[in-house]
C-alpha cells in the first residue's frame, strides 16, 4: 500500500482531525488507525478462511496498532503480510460460546524495515445452549 | 517532564448515516450494515449502526491532536456497544500512567461515550512524551 496525501486528508476529515501533519501540503504523518485502509490494497479474499468462522456472522471486537517509530507519512510504500495468530473460545455472559480469532499483520517499508504491526480481533457468537420450550 | 494538558472532551453528533458513509469511503470498509437498513435488518439489527473503527478513529485523532502525531507508538481499541444514528458522543482522553524519571513513554485512556453514559468504544494508547525545547536565556 502507498500512504497517499489525498487519502490521508479524507481519512483525517472523516475521523475528526485537521492537524497539519495529516492535511497540509507538507503532511508527514498518518493517524494511528490509518493502516486500516490496507483494505483498499488487498485482494478480496476472506482473511478468516482458515479459522472456520463465518464471515457473515463475525463481528469486529477490537483492533490494535503498534508502531516502531513515528507512523508512516505520505509517499511511504508499505508491503503487508497477514496471518491468523490465534483462535480461542470463551463463555459468553448468556452462557453461549464465543469464538475469537486474531489476525496479525506486519507492515514493512521499501527498505524492508518493520514500521507497524496490527492485530484485528473478531468474534463469532455461538448458539446459546438454552432453547425456548 | 510536563505533559500538555488533556484535551477538553470532544462532542460529536448527533451522528448521522452520512458520518458513517464518509468514514466507510475513507477506510474502504463498505459493509452495508453501516448504511443500508435492509442489510442491517438481515444481520439482526434494528437499523444501520456506526463502524466501530470510525469511533476508534475519533479517539485516535483526539490523542494525536493532544500528544503529537509523530509520538504515538501503540493504539489499542475494543468495541463495547453499538453507536446509532442520532447518538451524541463524548470523547475523552486522560493520562493512565505518568512517566517517572527515565521512561519516555506515557499511557493514556480514551473513551467514547454515548449520550446514555455508556462507553461504546474504549481505547488505550502509548505515546512518546513530547519533548519540550528549553528556553535559551
Amino acid at each position: 500500500m502507498v500512504v497517499e496525501a489525498g487519502k490521508l486528508r479524507e481519512f483525517a476529515a472523516a475521523t475528526g482531525s485537521s492537524h497539519p501533519a495529516y492535511v497540509c501540503p507538507h503532511a508527514d504523518s498518518s493517524p494511528p488507525t490509518f493502516l486500516i485502509t490496507k483494505r483498499l490494497w488487498q485482494a478480496d479474499e476472506d482473511p478468516w478462511a482458515d479459522t472456520g468462522l463465518d464471515p457473515a456472522r463475525i463481528l469486529h471486537a477490537g483492533e490494535e496498532f503498534a508502531f516502531t517509530g513515528p507512523p508512516p507519512g505520505p509517499g511511504t510504500t508499505l508491503t503487508f503480510d497477514s496471518h491468523i495468530e490465534k483462535v480461542f473460545t470463551k463463555r459468553g455472559r448468556r452462557g453461549g460460546e464465543l469464538t475469537f480469532a486474531v489476525l496479525c499483520t506486519e507492515y514493512r517499508d521499501e527498505a524492508g524495515a518493520l514500521r507497524a504491526t496490527s492485530r484485528t480481533t473478531v468474534v463469532q457468537p455461538g448458539q446459546t445452549p438454552l432453547e425456548p420450550r | 517532564m510536563t505533559l500538555p494538558k488533556p484535551p477538553v472532551p470532544r462532542v460529536v453528533g448527533p451522528v448521522t448515516l452520512t458520518d458513517f458513509v464518509r468514514y466507510q469511503g475513507a477506510s474502504g470498509d463498505l459493509n452495508p450494515v453501516h448504511h443500508d437498513p435492509a442489510a442491517a435488518a438481515s444481520a439482526g439489527f434494528p437499523g444501520p449502526f456506526a463502524p466501530g473503527m470510525w469511533a476508534a478513529g475519533l479517539l485516535g485523532t483526539l490523542a494525536t491532536d493532544w500528544l503529537g502525531p509523530q509520538n504515538v507508538r501503540r493504539f489499542s481499541v475494543r468495541f463495547a456497544e453499538q453507536i446509532w444514528p442520532g447518538d451524541v458522543l463524548t470523547c475523552t482522553a486522560e493520562v493512565l500512567a505518568r512517566p517517572d524519571g527515565g521512561t519516555p513513554l506515557v499511557d493514556v485512556a480514551l473513551t467514547c461515550r454515548r449520550q446514555t453514559g455508556a462507553a461504546a468504544v474504549v481505547a488505550t494508547a502509548t505515546f512518546v512524551v513530547p519533548v519540550e525545547v528549553p528556553d535559551a536565556g
